[in-house]
């Protein structure tokens, strides 16, 4: 008879503690990238060849009078010393107030109001759809034979290397062109969504299902599995009981960086089917060198980013809540 | 906590490979690791190898030029004569897409380089820097990844217009600080390894500990990374001339041609298939080749 | 009626069904006994237990001249059956409930899927049956403890989780495949004393181990694998008292608990003769009797994630003069490789002192160690992360001979085969890299490695824990021949109280950092005074042969 104490478990870190201090510095985080942000975006101005006046004026073409170029030069602050105005914009900023566009003439934050919902819903519709398709895909190569295998590797490392444009040309030449049943650009309701959003999911679907399917395999091997059969837990109780989780969590904390590629992905969709969002916006913006709008809308696409990711983090924590080592 | 992991008694029994390697290592000889080549990789290399080679020598494949305007045979469909059919202002589009082959190559090519050349210098110096200095750099990449990777290409297309050069530079830029992420996680891991620390245990200095184990565990793999890097920035790269930031017509670059195809795109869909479909094979080729080589060193 | 009768199994998984891992294997079970099959890595033991249950492995055919469970014949059970049988007629429990048991799930949770797959309770009442089996398998609080993760209890309470979802049905028979390894001593005791329970209770017990110990504490029959076959089959008694095959004989005699360091664990011949150690680097002996580590007050803590402090190591003095061992024995969570890393000069003490030859060590400098490091060496539990991957076992010895200068042999080839002679290796491994190497070959190279630049002692941090006992017996040989030879000291660190006996002249006992008992190996073992080290003695599992 043994006189040690049946110990219980690790010392109860009080979790509260540690989930508020993670909080508190991934809040910080977020207000220093936020910042860096936005003085990079404030000294792009200044490190753009030429005079901002005329950028704002209509253009290096353009024929203007000195006193035009005085004014728009007043109105835009541009005439202070450049520390007064970097302190100037960081206030604002701090106010949310994103400044005039220089060529559409209205506040950015209008603009970025009127395009961030469209840009928003093709994004989180994206993410869902790909979600769907990488752990179906999953889940159809880990149950099939070779050939499903075979094929479904294939499929991921083929759908994961497309690029946008090529996929929504295809699918506007099947389903537009020849069947007809789509509409080639966008359209109000469903229809006019389903392509840009099927043409942004596909490649990341693949990206996704070969992740999933890794670890979905690694799940499946693993001992907490066969201990699970060894109960008499069917094939499917153990794939969508115990495999599921474990092969969703890297798909999770990918999901931030995936609604960033999906983002960048939107330059390319809303151009091609003719959507208003901000991929579009910022396009324009970028050719016309509209300053303000860019950086702009790259403020509140860094905002929403670090949002997501905050999202798929807690997410991620409330599947997998073991405690880990911060790298 | 690392002494745990150290004082519990781990399983005991290990592998006997002496029984299994006995037999085996007769018939594994020098070409072992060589032996099993699969499809994937050899279609990977021989595509790659394709284009390689349509970039070097277009007219091995092709006695047409590029710029050759023929108005009277604008918009044929694919034929024997024109495989690949004509453009609006008659140029052949084989012609065009294979001389086009070296441009959108060499883009491709240079942005890796710049891309993953940046990422080692940011990784290794964050990776093996004194605490500030990785601080600095971990923020400065934080930074950047607050922007989608394709977004920080925009950034400095703002800032020095487009054109082949400034587009083939914002792509490089783009990718690099996630490699330089990666590289950085090598280094970490490296310096914090097994071996690092019986290193130290055996007397060596940091340097040599540096030299000798860290950079070569992590640069190894390198390889893999420039070849999955190579398809992503062919396709970003031909993105950006697609959306009229990069190369323009009439120059035969694969993205500028798709840009300019899609307006006849229900009439003519030979203008934007082909090109694309060229973008699609090198990009693909040159990912798979790259992931197939991760799986075998995961294998070995 | 026997509970489970086998006859014949063979088991294998090529496609031709000509190569058996398991290879005509019989046997039976009574209820309320439990049979165990002994055997090293490759035996096939883990393989027949996983057959039992149909599960094999991938590829695996199974077949058998019978296959019985009571009076059922279970050789052509389809799939759905099978899920009929386990869990309901066969409960099974695999090592470490860590990865044995979802780690994502709560283990009550784990538990109520048993209920739920065989019986028709409600949810409530699953969730209710469950709290109660914990309690049953002896775990405190059980309602809160079936809402935690495997993660969050600690070893023991995990393992008699998993052997609570394992006995929700009381399955007649319970197969257990190395229940206990990855558990301390005294955690480990009381694992067994639950199995012993539950074959009182009139469970029968198939139990597979490699620990013979182990299996002595609580088998009524013995079954000894080998090569896929049973080499020799017969009572607790019988087997272990007077064996009568050659490996069962080996078996026994590798184990060191109760042996001194005179008495040689395995057949083989010593390879430390005088002509080899005559071209291996010497470093000037050190004069007898000379202190060569001492250690005073050492204390250490680490930062905790939330930041509260863990002392890992608190007020440890000790001494190693020239030519002895001194043995530390702790379970996991002592704080004896903490203790080792500090004496390396990896870790630097928070208070306290380590002086080597007698001059400042801790207190020193980095580069200042780094000169007299070559007269420290050191092995490592798990001699493969100490490797560098991309390097042959050519490179790892140039290496450690020229002290890091090269790697390309050279002339220096002719040492190289000398080390490898010393550790008895053959020179075909040279071109091969340590993962390629089996666990005892990566251990003698890890020898090799630490003895080509001469060092006068050793810190051995577990050096066979992760080894099969005959492999272990080898490698304890070669380092007690190393020691008469070359004389050197070591620091000999294990949580097996009968392999630091056997290897030690003095020994230390740590527990929660603190030293509890020291004294001379054989006085601790015979007599220990602190009730901590008794508990230690009669928790690792101990035979007595005739």
């Amino acid at each position: 008879m043994t006189t040690a104490v049946i110990s219980g478990g690790p010392v109860a870190i009080p979790r509260a503690r540690t989930a508020g201090r993670r909080i508190l510095s991934r809040v910080a985080g977020a207000i220093f990238v936020l910042w860096a942000v936005a003085t990079i975006s404030f000294f792009i101005i200044h490190v753009i060849p030429g005079d901002p006046a005329l950028a704002i004026v209509g253009g290096a073409g353009s024929n203007v009078t000195q006193e035009v170029l005085e004014a728009a030069r007043v109105e835009y602050g541009l005439d202070q010393p450049l520390w007064q105005q970097y302190i100037a914009q960081i206030g604002r900023l701090a106010t949310l107030d994103l400044g005039t566009s220089y060529t559409l003439r209205t506040p950015v934050s209008d603009v970025i109001a009127d395009h961030l919902p469209s840009t928003l819903i093709l994004t989180v519709l994206s993410l869902t759809v790909a979600w769907i398709l990488a752990l179906a895909l999953a889940i159809w190569v880990t149950r099939g034979g070779r050939i499903a295998r075979v094929v479904g590797s294939t499929l991921e490392v083929v759908s994961a290397a497309l690029p946008h444009f090529w996929i929504a040309a295809i699918l506007v030449l099947v389903f537009a062109v020849s069947l007809r049943v789509l509409p080639a650009t966008t359209a109000p309701g469903l229809p006019g969504v389903i392509l840009p959003v099927v043409t942004l999911a596909i490649p990341l679907a693949g990206f996704l299902g070969q992740v999933m399917r890794e670890s979905m395999l690694d799940a499946l091997e693993s001992p907490f599995v066969l201990s699970a059969r060894a109960r008499g837990e069917s094939e499917f109780g153990v794939r969508w009981i115990h495999a599921i989780r474990h092969a969703a969590l890297p798909g999770i904390s990918l999901s931030g960086w995936a609604f960033g590629s999906l983002i960048s992905g939107a330059v390319v969709v809303e151009t091609i089917f003719a959507r208003e969002g901000l991929g579009r916006s910022l396009l324009a913006a970028v050719i016309a060198r509209d300053v303000p709008l860019v950086t702009g809308v790259l403020l509140t696409v860094a905002a929403v980013y670090i949002v997501v990711n905050i999202l798929a983090e807690i997410a991620y924590v409330l599947v997998d809540p073991r405690t880990r080592v911060s790298s | 906590m690392t002494q745990d992991l150290l004082s519990r008694p781990a399983e005991a029994g290990s592998p006997t490979i002496e029984r299994a390697d006995a037999t085996a290592s007769a018939a594994r000889n020098r070409f072992g690791r060589l032996r099993r080549i699969r499809p994937v990789e050899a279609v990977s290399v021989l595509v790659l190898a394709f284009l390689v080679l349509a970039s070097l020598a277009p007219t091995l494949f092709t006695a047409i030029g590029p710029f050759d305007t023929s108005p009277a045979d604008a918009f044929r469909a694919p034929s024997l004569d024109h495989l690949f059919g004509t453009d609006q202002n008659g140029r052949d589009v084989f012609a065009r897409v294979i001389h086009g082959s070296s441009t959108s190559l060499l883009i491709g090519i240079s942005a890796t380089a710049l891309g993953v050349g940046l990422a080692v210098i940011l990784g290794l110096i964050g990776g093996l820097g004194p605490k500030p200095v990785d601080f600095v750099v971990t923020r400065f990449l934080e930074v950047m990844f607050a922007f989608p990777s394709l977004l920080l290409g925009l950034i400095f297309i703002t800032v020095f217009g487009s054109g082949i050069v400034t587009s083939t530079i914002a792509v490089g830029l783009a990718t690099a600080p996630g490699y330089a992420r990666i590289i950085r996680g090598q280094v970490l891991l490296a310096r914090n390894s097994g071996y690092a620390e019986a290193a130290v245990a055996l007397g060596r200095s940091r340097t040599r500990i540096i030299v000798r184990h860290v950079l070569p565990n992590v640069l190894g793999p390198l390889f893999v990374l420039v070849t999955l890097g190579l398809g992503q920035t062919i396709v970003w790269a031909s993105s950006l001339s697609f959306l009229g930031l990069g190369a323009v017509p009439p120059a035969a670059e694969w993205g500028a041609m798709l840009a300019s195809g899609r307006a006849y795109i229900a009439n003519a869909w030979w203008l934007t298939v082909f090109p694309g479909l060229f973008i699609v094979l090198s990009a693909v080729a040159a990912t798979a080749l790259g992931r197939s080589i991760q799986q075998r060193g995961r294998e070995s | 009626m026997s509970v489970l009768t086998v006859e014949n199994l063979r088991v294998g998984f090529d496609a031709e069904h000509a190569t058996a891992v398991v290879d005509g294997v019989s046997f039976a079970i009574e209820p309320g006994t439990c049979l165990a099959i002994v055997g090293e890595s490759g035996s096939g033991k883990s393989v027949t237990a996983r057959s039992l249950i149909g599960l094999p492995g991938k590829n695996g055919w199974v077949t058998a001249d019978a296959i019985r469970l009571g009076e059922r014949d279970v050789r052509s059970l389809r799939p759905n059956q099978w899920r009929g049988v386990r869990g309901k007629d066969i409960g099974f429990v695999l090592q470490d409930a860590l990865v044995s048991l979802d780690p994502l799930r709560p283990v009550g949770k784990e538990i109520a899927d048993a209920l739920r797959l065989h019986t028709r309770l409600s949810p409530r009442a699953r969730r209710a049956k469950a709290i109660e089996l914990l309690d049953s398998v002896g775990v405190p609080d059980p309602a809160n403890r079936a809402r935690q993760r495997s993660g969050e209890l600690s070893g023991g309470l995990r393992q008699r989780a998993l052997i609570a979802t394992a006995i929700a049905l009381d399955p007649p028979l319970l197969i257990a495949d190395e229940p206990t390894t990855a558990l301390d001593a005294t955690v480990q005791a009381q694992i067994l004393e639950l199995l012993e329970e539950l074959k009182s209770r009139g469970t029968a017990i198939l139990l597979i181990s490699h620990d013979l110990a182990v299996v002595n504490r609580i088998a009524d029959e013995v079954a000894v694998m080998k090569d896929g076959v049973f080499v020799e089959i017969g009572t607790a008694h019988q087997v272990i008292g007077s064996p009568q095959h050659e490996y069962t004989r080996q078996l026994i005699e590798a184990v060191p608990t109760g042996k001194t360091r005179d008495e040689r664990l395995s057949i083989t011949l010593s390879r430390v003769d005088a002509t080899v150690l005559a071209r291996v680097p010497h470093a000037d002996p050190v004069p007898a009797g000379t202190t060569v580590i001492e250690a005073r007050g050492l204390a250490k803590s680490f930062r905790r994630p939330d930041g509260s402090h863990h002392l890992a190591v608190d007020d440890v003095s000790f001494e190693l003069a020239r030519g002895e061992t001194l043995g530390i024995v702790g379970e996991s969570g002592s704080g004896k490789s903490t203790v080792a890393r500090i004496v390396l000069g990896l870790e630097k003490p928070d208070s306290g002192a380590v002086d080597i030859f007698g001059e400042p060590w801790t207190a020193a400098t980095e580069s200042e160690r780094r000169a007299r490091r070559s007269r420290i060496g050191v092995i490592y539990q798990d001699p493969l992360s100490s490797f560098d991957p991309r390097w042959t076992v050519s490179q790892i010895l140039t290496d450690a001979l020229t002290l890091g200068r090269s790697t390309r042999p050279g002339s220096r080839i002719g040492d190289v085969e000398q080390l490898l002679e010393l550790v008895d290796l053959p020179t075909s491994l040279l071109s091969r890299r340590p993962l390629r190497l089996s666990g005892g070959q990566r251990q003698r190279v890890a020898i090799a490695r630490t003895l080509a630049h001469a060092p006068d002692v050793i810190v051995c941090d577990e050096p066979v824990s992760a080894l099969d006992v005959s492999v272990q017996a080898q490698v304890l040989d070669l380092l007690v021949d190393l020691q008469k030879n070359l004389g050197l000291s070591y620091l000999f660190i294990s949580h097996d109280l009968g392999v630091v006996h056997h290897v030690s002249d003095r020994l230390i006992v740590m527990k929660d950092g603190r030293v509890v008992e020291s004294g001379t190996a054989s006085d601790v073992f015979s007599a220990p005074q602190e009730s901590y080290t008794q508990a230690l003695l009669a928790a690792s599992p101990r035979f007595v042969t005739t």
